[in-house]
């Protein structure tokens, strides 16, 4: 007892002297300085010139008046050329850059244009990396989207019951003309590159995607003049106002789109809604939150009988924005008529409205020529676009400050001290007090524009928290919980400013006569709507929705173990497809997973069950209650889809029980703005020695945690990185006895006895609050946090894991996958059947639409971590991501199951709680658990081989 | 002849036994006929999915001279059931007894009160916020806040710590069916009894408990206590909702969580039923002892 207490105070004095070491060390630290090669170690946080400030900069420039074009199908250099519709061009790869140089002979300002020709068959979109002279010009360059274009297929169909089915997406594989636009604008406003007079060299890289490109240009931008002028010009020229009304176009019926995602979808909500049914599906409008993002666009295409003055009516939803606007952008032909049609306004409403295009009071007039034309609408930021940049630079700032505090406080601090912030840091105090100017200023600003006094919210909060820090420095660590949660809103409050939600059911040009169409049907016609639809309720069998033949005499039984949504979109596909396909009928049920054991002793189990744990395949397999799929046809072909490492848990003795259904897998998350601060270097990140020895000290002295739970998959992978393996190879007995598993298992506890890591945490929450800048969880976690962290947007990062080196000087970073797995049961009478079902499910083009509709109906928090490899890669990763996730599969293993191997995961906990909670001796617990390991095993083996007896 | 006459007998109570029948049927169909299918599964080896075969005894000798886990698994069961099951059915008494005490609208609100977290079966769950390891958990938030410890204690997962765990979280829950049954039981004493007993002698409110309150609610005593022990012999899945399993170095490892891990896990359901059996046997001997304590309340 007295010994500890010694101990105690012994460690409390040396706290005491590490507490203020931190102090000296930071204030030194900023002056100090980083030299510059120090830095380039650290994490590379590129610092692009933004694109006001590069517009700053050349603002006396004029606009260019001629145009350079390079014809990349007939430029020498050494790129392979091709020809593509009559066209030559050059096929531009992935991470590989094509360089051209040209000749400009006027200075000023270009826009930029590309003609591209998207080819494969993914959904992704391009992007692609442009540098101008070896550089990104500005911000947003180092990643410019190239959409591919998508058109409906012009087949109708409808189900056996008379419901739409969705029409297919096809991709529109044609040369796409695309002028540049800034995304950040309010709209309309096309990319202005400045060129000296010169030679210059121009890079292109795609980042994402194979893409054909026949021209690069830098085109003189278009002066758009305002309607007032433009409507001057026609009426000079002597146009007339047309006389005839044209057809209503369908707005689901668009001929362009440029992303898969926007839908067709089915309103009932209204009765005015075409076309019209009261009960039954039909896709009658199109967009809404599948069409929010600034740049995605919808194009339809008109017929003009009659030259002459239009105007253009829609009937449009938008009841996502709550008293706010959508903006679009209206061009026809590609061309904005005049500069008001650069941002056209739908305000809010939680019904349909009807509008005819205008300014609020004059409707706006379109010329016309005879002939086709196109009508594109395109989601932009609009008005406000101006506060919303404002406010998300003011948010990177926030963050820093954030940052510098925590740098002092940590996060949890304590209340009662006085951190004496205002001597160490009066610079964050500078910064709050502009922070806060500017902030009043977007409010004045935003007031200005939307034309009222409303104010904001998220901004008032926060100014006048900064307000009161600022006057009273020593109340910031009482605060600074509450500062992070309104940097979080603000965070929020961006991204929902940005997204432009908007549904249109239809649009119609019409003559400037015309009155705006009713927006809704009469009384009557409602309450006959709703009538309708209550009685058609008992009609229609919602179940078989889709579904297009009624018999078939072959049918299975699926049970999927997941969620009501995925049910429900894998019912939706295998009505459509697989079906139709194949004459067999799936019957699709919902059940959860541990019904599948008494189930299957009833005798009335599924043929198919979907998403069993990976423990489960092979204890059903040694009962010979699972099919061995290595025996059914085609099996190579099938498994050919999957990384091997999804396999394993799915093997005994040669065959194979499951196909894989999901693989998630570890990767290290990590902060970027935290970790720079600290001086922390990227490449020792990838070591497990460096990893102990510089960053968790360095971590641990800002009272910062590094995560990583202490279960048996983290100890696996430490395992498995040190050479070792769970069982000797026959199977027979546990190697938790070797060497390796000791250094493991050695690594394991010292991170929670000599480095006191934590060991339960909620992972999302303190990354995002910065406390634990550093950890390693699954990737999927990745979309939790892009989509629940706005507000850490571009500081943070994923990465491989970090390894060891082995005894050959290879780096070794095994992550260890968890998977879920399909299951054919043997007492299925329809094996062949159950296994084509499997094949067409498993199959890439099934997952990755699967994969998309999933994403498009829950949101990327919900994005599918399928275990096909093609699905997986037609997912939307940003390239970094993909880039990191790709790496550290081919550094993959899965954990082999056998009989017995539960007693695994149990021992290796019961080891490690003796030793971290009870300080027991390392090498003996983990011994005794082997042990008892091996016993078990060899009891199981006894039971199902007879051995040993 | 003996034998018609028990059919005539029953003919002659048609009605009574027509009465019967729905509760008979399900009592059969799901308790008995369950009990005498696992005693026969005890004496195979039953592997769930396929055809059981018959082994005699071999489960049994395992089970007592084979078999530690199934030891530490009766201590623990015996512990935990003694601690907690004559804790919680004199808590839920004595706790009736005060409910008692209180106007009818405030008795009813409180009774709910304590009901509840049996009502509500999976709600246990909320003791693993309470008892997180993490530094944030409800507990060692608190206890940090106020510098009685200074690191976070894991006590779900710590040995030192988890039995008592255990022990806080099943009284919480303890207050079922039997408590339900004593509020009833206490109402229903005859108030005369009081008067008379006022008369002869008795002189404080223990007395009278103990005397004229107990041994007019025996059967409901009964009740609470063979519900009390059958749910203390029967602790498992608020442990495993909680602590995890199996617990940690099988600290809380109970003959449920045996049974669990044989039939579920192993898939060995010969061996399961086997302890199954034992189990039923023992509860069996236990409501035995506890009719006979009882038969000497208010002697």
């Amino acid at each position: 007892m007295k010994r500890r207490k010694i101990y105690k105070r012994i460690t409390a004095s040396l706290l005491a002297m590490l507490l203020a070491v931190p102090m000296t060390v930071h204030v030194t630290a900023a002056d100090s300085s980083e030299s510059e090669d120090e830095k380039q170690n650290l994490f590379y946080v590129e610092n692009f010139t933004s694109y006001q400030e590069y517009l700053k900069q050349y603002a006396d420039s004029q606009d260019a008046t001629k145009s350079v074009v390079v014809q990349c199908g007939t430029y020498a250099d050494d790129v392979e050329k091709t020809e593509l519709e009559d066209r030559p061009c050059v096929l531009i790869p992935e991470e590989k850059a094509v360089e051209y140089q040209i000749a400009v002979e006027q200075s000023g300002f270009y826009n930029l244009e590309l003609l591209y020709y998207p080819m494969g068959s993914t959904t992704t979109a391009f992007e692609v990396d442009l540098q101008i002279d070896g550089d990104h010009p500005f911000e947003g360059t180092s990643s410019i989207t190239l959409p591919r274009i998508w058109g409906f297929s012009d087949e109708k169909k409808q189900d056996s019951q008379g419901n739409d089915i969705r029409c297919d997406s096809v991709q529109q594989q044609e040369w796409t003309r695309m002028v540049l636009e800034n995304t950040s604008g309010a709209g309309g406003d096309n990319l202005r590159f400045y060129l000296e007079a010169g030679e210059h060299t121009i890079s292109i890289k795609s980042l994402q995607g194979q893409f054909a490109l026949a021209e690069v240009s830098f085109v003189p931008p278009k002066q758009v003049l305002s309607y007032e002028k433009t409507l001057a010009q026609w009426e000079d020229a002597g146009y007339k106002d047309a006389t005839e009304s044209l057809e209503l176009i369908q707005a689901e019926q668009a001929t362009k789109r440029s992303e898969k995602s926007i839908a067709m979808e089915n309103d009932r909500m209204s009765a005015a809604t075409t076309p019209y049914h009261s009960y039954k599906i039909r896709y009658n409008y199109i967009g809404g939150g599948s069409w929010s993002n600034v740049g995605e666009w919808v194009e339809w295409e008109v017929d003009v009988k009659e030259s002459g003055l239009y105007t253009l009516a829609c009937r449009f939803l938008q009841n996502e924005k709550t008293s706010d606007i959508s903006t679009r952008v209206l061009t026809i032909d590609n061309e904005l008529p005049f500069a008001e049609a650069a941002c056209i306004a739908f305000p809010y409403s939680n019904s349909w409205q009807t509008t005819i295009i205008g300014d609020g009071e004059e409707a706006y007039k379109f010329y016309l020529e005879e002939g086709k034309h196109t009508i594109r609408m395109e989601a932009a930021l609009g008005e406000t676009a101006e506060v919303i940049n404002g406010a998300s630079s003011i948010l990177d700032r926030l963050n820093s400050i954030y940052v510098d505090i925590v740098m002092v406080t940590g996060t949890e601090p304590d209340v009662n001290r006085d951190y004496g912030i205002a001597k160490l840091l009066p610079d964050v105090l500078e910064e709050m007090k502009t922070s806060s100017q500017e902030l009043k200023e977007l409010e004045e600003l935003q007031n200005e524009v939307k034309g009222n006094e409303e104010g904001n919210s998220t901004f008032e909060r926060l100014y006048q928290q900064l307000d009161k820090m600022v006057e009273e420095p020593e109340d910031i660590p009482r605060r600074l919980s509450n500062f992070q949660t309104n940097i979080t809103s603000l965070g929020t409050w961006i991204n929902t400013s940005r997204t432009q939600p908007l549904a249109f059911d239809y649009l119609q040009i019409l003559t400037p006569e015309e009155e705006v169409p009713k927006a809704e049907k009469g009384f009557f016609a409602n309450v006959k709507h709703n009538v309708m639809q209550f009685l058609g309720s008992f009609l229609m069998d919602y179940s078989k929705v889709g579904s297009t033949e009624t018999e078939t005499d072959r049918e299975i039984t699926v049970w999927i173990g997941s969620g009501r949504d995925q049910a429900d979109i894998m019912q939706k596909m295998i009505n459509t497809e697989f079906t139709p396909e194949s004459g067999i009928g799936v019957n699709l049920q919902l059940v959860g997973a541990g019904s599948l054991l008494p189930a299957t002793l009833a005798g009335i189990g599924p043929d198919v069950f979907i998403g069993v744990a990976e423990t489960e395949p092979v204890n059903y397999a040694l009962r010979h209650a699972a099919v061995d799929l290595t025996k059914l046809d085609g099996y190579d072909e099938v498994i050919s889809r999957f990384h091997s490492a999804s396999v394993t848990p799915f093997e005994l003795d040669g065959g194979v029980y499951a196909l894989p259904e999901t693989m998630n897998y570890p990767m290290l998350f990590y902060r970027k703005d935290i970790l720079n601060e600290l001086g922390i270097k990227e490449e020792d990140l990838t070591q497990w020695d460096t990893l102990l020895q510089n960053v968790l000290p360095e971590l641990m002295l800002s009272y910062f945690d590094f995560g990583m739970l202490p279960d048996e998959k983290n100890f696996e992978m430490l395992l498995y990185q040190h050479g070792g393996t769970l069982y000797n190879e026959e199977h027979t007995a546990s190697k938790l006895d070797s060497t390796e598993a000791y250094s493991a298992f050695d690594i394991m506890t010292r991170l929670y006895t000599d480095y006191k890591i934590p060991k339960s945490y909620d992972f999302v929450n303190r990354f995002r609050s910065g406390q634990m800048p550093l950890a390693i969880a699954s990737y999927s976690a990745y979309n939790q946090l892009s989509v629940f962290a706005p507000e850490i947007e571009g500081k943070w990062g994923m990465t491989t894991l970090p390894g060891t080196v082995d005894e050959e000087g290879n780096k070794v970073n095994t992550a260890v996958a968890t998977v879920t797995g399909s299951i054919i049961l043997s007492n299925s009478d329809s094996v062949d059947d159950a296994w084509t079902f499997l094949k067409w499910w498993s199959q890439g083009s099934t997952q990755s639409e699967y994969a998309s509709e999933l994403e498009s109906a829950l949101g990327t928090s919900a994005r599918l971590a399928t275990a096909n490899i093609e699905a997986f890669d037609s997912i939307q990763w940003n390239s970094e991501i993909r880039q990191a996730l790709k790496e550290q599969q081919e550094n993959l293993k899965g954990i082999p199951q056998i009989a017995g191997s539960y007693y695994t995961g149990r021992y290796f906990s019961f080891a490690f709680r003796d030793v971290v909670e009870q300080g027991e001796n390392t090498r003996e617990s983990l011994l005794e658990s082997c042990e008892n390991i091996t016993t078990e095993i060899q009891d199981k083996r006894k039971e199902f081989y007879g051995e040993g007896e | 002849m003996k034998k018609k006459g028990i059919l005539s007998e029953i003919w002659k109570h048609r009605n009574n036994y027509l009465f019967m029948s729905p509760f008979l049927i399900i009592f059969f169909v799901f308790t008995v006929i369950p009990v005498v299918v696992s005693i026969v599964l005890s004496f195979t080896h039953f592997n769930v999915l396929e055809p059981p075969q018959f082994i005699g005894l071999e489960n049994f000798y395992k089970l007592f001279l084979n078999d530690p886990l199934f030891l530490q698994a009766f201590a623990n069961t015996l512990v935990l059931a003694v601690i907690t099951g004559p804790c919680g059915y004199v808590l839920s008494l004595f706790l009736a007894w005060v409910l008692n005490e209180f106007s009818p609208k405030v008795r009813a609100i409180l009774t709910l009160f304590f009901y509840a977290p049996s009502l509500c079966g999976a709600v246990s769950v909320i003791w693993t916020i309470i008892f997180s390891g993490d530094q944030y958990g409800l507990l060692n938030g608190i206890l940090m806040s106020m510098d009685i410890i200074y690191e976070p204690i894991q006590w779900l997962q710590d040995t030192n710590y988890m039995l008592p765990a255990a022990i806080i979280v099943i009284l919480w829950g303890s207050f079922g069916t039997g408590f339900l049954s004593f509020i009833a039981g206490f109402q229903g004493v005859d108030k005369k009894l009081y008067e008379a007993g006022a008369m002869d002698g008795v002189s404080n409110r223990w007395q009278e408990l103990w005397y004229i309150t107990l041994p007019s609610m025996k059967p409901q005593l009964m009740f609470g206590a063979i519900m009390s022990i059958t749910g203390a012999f029967g602790i498992g899945d608020v442990i495993s909702g909680i602590f995890g399993f199996p617990s940690v170095g099988y600290k809380l490892y109970t003959l449920v969580h045996e049974l669990q891990d044989y039939g579920n896990i192993r898939f060995e359901m010969g061996y399961a039923s086997a302890i199954a059996t034992i189990l039923f046997f023992v509860m069996i001997l236990l409501n035995w002892v506890i009719q006979k304590m009882l038969a000497k309340v208010g002697q």
